[in-house]
């Protein structure tokens, strides 16, 4: 055992480690200006290998893993507790909990936004890159039967289908990004909706994955009346509706959406210039927080989010049209954040312990 | 050295007197004086701060005095060759004769731009993502043309163009001297001067007296005066303290506060006794000005005589001028080995240190916030940590290394810093991420000071190498090179990394994410796994000393492209000239620093294999 964790634990693995670390910051850092920071992200530090031409190599998540094993092999060496090892241990401890933190992060946090109208009311935010198609069942008088078909089944050629529909959805093609265009003439007799004005156009990934306008066509079968082809894209004016065996059905594809356990309305959107100038001095925003009919107000600003139930409120951004404006609150849920913090702080006292008790007493030998 | 000492005693100890200089002005989201104003525009037109003239007409003269000079004699200055085109370029598309000195008055190039209306037009037509260097450059010298207009006509309202001698008008608006009035005076006695302008309406003109006649004159000129009132960038009238006025927005006939009427007679006094070059008067009426202001208004006036003051005495350029000096001195020191010469170098580089701190704090100061808040900023503040550590170090040692080491770093990192001051106002407003003065403490400064430390330790590490193949024989100063660049790379992997940890926190705090691997990130990230990377290659035994003295030493590249080259990642956003300059020195840099100590540390190890 003792071999194993020396040999696994050995320093020289930790340099090459992070030797190959530095390689991948510096191409991933690189790379953004082409691609754009979250291709860049999910090729190089959030996936388990990425391509180098025609090498697999490994990428961010498996050079973080093998720098967790190796640093956690440091415990079983001996003397890690000695006043001259102490400091370094502590510091060990910190990296490894940071890289615990960063592992909880990337498996279990969510993230999103909330956009409310100034007087509007939200219970949900919308994830910046997934997109769900819905099918809604409209026709019960009192409440909408929701299916909900999200972003890993969104593929070309895949079939959905669902007991609570009773038709089923072919995929035929699935866009990241795209846009309408009208068509010159019309379309054969299959084509329903607005597919039989308009077909969508395959764009290239934009930069900012945010501002891809993902589509959908797909191929309506087993309906009593409504078979055809149809498509969907993100931000259509004209819902796609459906009458079929005496019930109402709607198709929406949209972003990726996570309902909260309270409501958000928004009072008021400000924000402040410095004078004379349109250089922006703050935002904020004034909601009231609803859970089960009980409301308080809450002022989000610049770096004061709100902070319940595990959700955090973030003001990220905001849209002003005319006289109305429309704030964008960013929304995490992240069981890890209070990894960094804590390791930071064990990290600090292990280096300045190292620092001061330690590295300083050659200064003084050296110097009598 | 004693003029220094005795200035910086004078600017701690009076700023309670208040010149022309310091008369408050909103420009750029803040109130400043009106001398930073003249400073940035005339860097903006002239690109100096200071005029100086070849030109019989118009003396030399420093940026206030420029601004209130076009003021009082808004017609003679636009003769005043004020703008720099440095481009021939540009300046040959504008039909101008190309000069030596690449300075060109108003006249002339309002002129270029008559006779090549084309050009502009084309110029606005044209897709900004189209615009050539030389297209940018057009379009900024226009600007720069509309924005002088705008400044010359500023003060017009208050200049003294009008005479008023008939006794009768003169009694009924209360004028008791002999003075000529300014186009202000009688905005401001509108109601007075309405009635006069009634009673001249109800005459028929064959029954004017001679008052008549002088009021219809009087109000023919006042029309023809008016014609100016589009330059308002001048905005020294307050309302409450954010919203600001300029001169002529007061001219429109709307109701003036207490507070503005007053302000705007004592600036029509100020600029009488100006032309009158009264001096005494200038500044009792600077004074009852800014004492009016700070009565009515929440601001602490007396950061607008700091501010002249730092805009006058130009601090860092005399801190680097110090720390030459000292390095010369040093220098000298190496040669005649006397006890005096070196403490003298480390006194130079004590007083440069001082300068230099000096003028950080009147910085932090003047915008009552922390160190470090832009690219700029950051470069003084790591030029100032890098002295700081270096000092500490020659303190303890006294063998002129740490002098050696501050002084070329400090001055190095200074003329980088007045590049970046060259691009105009140092001293601007943040937009509102950044507005937090606790993480900018924090979080900035932490990490700029790691900067600066990794620094010193790829300086030190340099000195260790090139000591290894100067003089390898000498086993002890290896050593304690050794050592101390060994202590700094772990200094260094504390600030930076707890800084880069902090810029997370603060991340996490503003924006809900920890870390998101963008750009600046990144960089700040590079350089902690770069000391964690030469640390661990040393504990393993996998580099030698000299193979880790080559790994630190290189860590400055890593730092330079942390510090800049991020910031040449969107360079398709704002691809002006500069950026490339910025690109091409970096690469200079890097190449230079990789061949040299290269070469250095395969020389070194083959120096050092000889000795064993």
């Amino acid at each position: 055992m003792k071999d194993y964790t020396k040999i696994i634990g050995s320093p020289k693995i930790f340099s090459f480690t992070v030797m190959w670390m530095i390689i991948l910051v510096f191409i991933g850092t690189v790379v953004q200006k082409d691609i754009g920071l979250y291709a860049a992200q999910t090729q190089y530090f959030s996936s388990w290998f990425s391509w180098f031409w025609f090498l697999p190599l490994p990428s961010g998540k498996l050079t973080m893993l093998v720098m967790f094993v190796n640093l956690s092999c440091y415990f079983f060496r001996p003397n890690i507790f000695s006043n001259k090892k102490i400091g370094i241990t502590t510091t060990h401890l910190g990296v490894i909990l940071m890289l615990v933190g960063g592992a909880l992060t990337s498996f279990f946090s969510n993230e999103g936004s909330v956009v409310i109208d100034e007087g509007k009311i939200s219970n949900y935010y919308e994830n910046y890159y997934n997109k769900e198609l819905i099918v809604v069942n409209t026709s019960q008088p009192d409440s909408d039967y929701f299916t909900v078909f999200k972003s890993p089944l969104l593929i070309k050629d895949k079939i959905l289908l669902h007991e609570s529909i009773p038709f089923k959805i072919e995929i035929l093609d699935y866009f990241v990004n795209c846009k309408p265009i009208s068509r010159i003439y019309e379309g054969q007799n299959e084509l329903k909706g607005m597919a039989k004005n308009f077909f969508l156009q395959q764009l290239p990934i934009e930069k900012e994955y945010e501002k891809n306008i993902s589509g959908i066509i797909y191929k309506l079968s087993n309906s009593e009346s409504s078979d055809g082809v149809y498509m969907n894209y993100i931000g259509q004016p004209i819902t796609q509706t459906l009458h079929n065996n005496n019930k109402d059905y709607m198709l929406i594809l949209r972003r990726e959406r996570t309902y909260l356990p309270f409501e958000l309305e928004l009072i008021d959107f400000e924000k402040v210039m410095h004078p004379g100038t349109e250089v922006p001095k703050s935002y904020s925003s004034l909601v009231n927080l609803v859970e089960n009919n009980i409301s308080r107000k809450v002022l989000i600003s610049m770096n004061e989010p709100l902070r319940y139930r595990g959700y955090t409120f973030y003001q990220a951004s905001f849209i002003e049209n005319g006289l109305k404006q429309t704030t964008v609150l960013a929304t995490v849920e992240n069981h890890g954040r209070l990894f960094p913090y804590i390791s930071t702080i064990i990290m600090c006292i292990g280096i300045l312990y190292h620092m001061l008790f330690i590295v300083s007493k050659r200064f003084y030998r050296k110097e009598n | 050295m004693i003029r220094m000492i005795y200035i910086l005693l004078i600017g701690i100890l009076l700023s309670g007197d208040f010149t022309y200089k310091d008369l408050p002005i909103l420009q750029s989201g803040r109130i400043k004086p009106l001398d930073s104003f003249a400073c940035n525009h005339l860097l903006q037109f002239y690109g100096k701060k200071q005029f100086k003239s070849n030109d019989e007409n118009f003396n030399s003269a420093i940026a206030s005095d420029w601004l209130f000079e076009i003021f009082i004699n808004p017609e003679e200055e636009l003769d005043r060759k004020i703008f720099n085109i440095r481009n021939p370029e540009v300046a040959f598309s504008l039909g101008l004769d190309v000069n030596d000195f690449h300075k060109y008055s108003f006249k002339e190039i309002i002129q270029g731009f008559q006779e090549n209306q084309d050009l502009l037009e084309s110029l606005k037509t044209k897709d900004e993502l189209n615009q050539t260097l030389v297209d940018n450059q057009i379009i900024e010298v226009y600007r720069n043309i509309l924005s002088y207009d705008e400044i010359t006509h500023g003060m017009y309202c208050f200049l003294p163009l009008i005479n008023i001698s008939n006794n009768a008008n003169r009694e009924f608006l209360g004028v008791n001297d002999h003075n000529p009035l300014s186009y202000s005076y009688f905005m401001r006695n509108i109601d007075k001067f309405k009635v006069l302008l009634q009673d001249l309406l109800d005459t028929e003109e064959s029954n004017w007296n001679e008052s008549h006649l002088e009021l219809s004159h009087i109000a023919i000129q006042l029309q023809k005066m008016t014609q100016f009132n589009y330059a308002q960038s001048l905005k020294i009238i307050p309302m409450d303290n954010d919203l600001w006025y300029s001169p002529w927005e007061m001219m429109d006939g709307r109701p003036l506060t207490k507070l503005q009427y007053d302000i705007l007679e004592l600036y029509e006094k100020l600029i009488y006794s100006y032309i009158e070059n009264d001096i005494n008067d200038i500044d009792n009426y600077t004074n009852s000005i800014i004492d009016k202001i700070n009565n009515n208004l929440d601001l602490n006036t007396s950061l607008l005589s700091k501010e002249t003051s730092y805009n006058k005495h130009n601090i860092f350029l005399w801190s680097m001028v110090f720390y030459l000096i000292a390095f010369f001195v040093m220098g000298i020191s190496w040669m005649i080995i006397n006890k005096y010469v070196t403490v003298s170098s480390f006194v130079f580089m004590i007083v440069g240190f001082l300068l230099h701190s000096y003028g950080l704090i009147s910085r932090m100061i003047i915008m009552q916030r922390p160190p470090v808040t832009t690219l700029y900023e950051s470069i003084l503040f790591v030029s100032f940590i890098l002295v700081l550590f270096a000092l500490i170090f020659e303190y303890f040692r006294r063998d002129t290394l740490g002098i050696l080491i501050a002084s070329i770093g400090g001055v190095f990192l200074h003329f980088i810093g007045f590049k970046y001051a060259a691009d105009g106002d140092t001293l601007g407003v943040l937009v509102a991420v950044l507005n937090s003065n606790f993480w900018l403490s924090t979080h900035v400064t932490t990490i700029t000071t790691g900067y600066g430390v990794s620094l010193v330790a790829g300086l030190m590490a340099h000195v260790y190498l090139i000591v290894c193949v100067l003089m390898p024989q000498n086993k002890k100063l290896l050593n304690k090179l050794f050592d101390n660049t060994y202590g700094l790379t772990l200094m260094g992997l504390f600030f930076t990394m707890f800084g880069t940890i902090l810029g997370g926190i603060w991340a996490d705090q503003s924006w809900g994410r920890f870390w998101g691997w963008d750009p600046k990130e990144n960089g700040a990230l590079l350089i902690v796994l770069w000391h964690l990377m030469m640390l661990h290659l040393r504990v393993s035994g996998l580099v030698q000393k000299i193979g880790y003295a080559y790994g630190v030493s290189l860590v400055n590249i890593i730092v330079a492209l942390a510090w800049f080259g991020v910031n040449l990642l969107n360079v398709g956003l704002h691809s002006y000239g500069f950026t490339d300059n910025v690109a091409t020195n970096l690469f200079l840099f890097i190449g230079f620093e990789i061949i040299f100590m290269t070469t250095m540390y395969f020389l070194a190890k083959k120096r050092s294999l000889n000795f064993v």
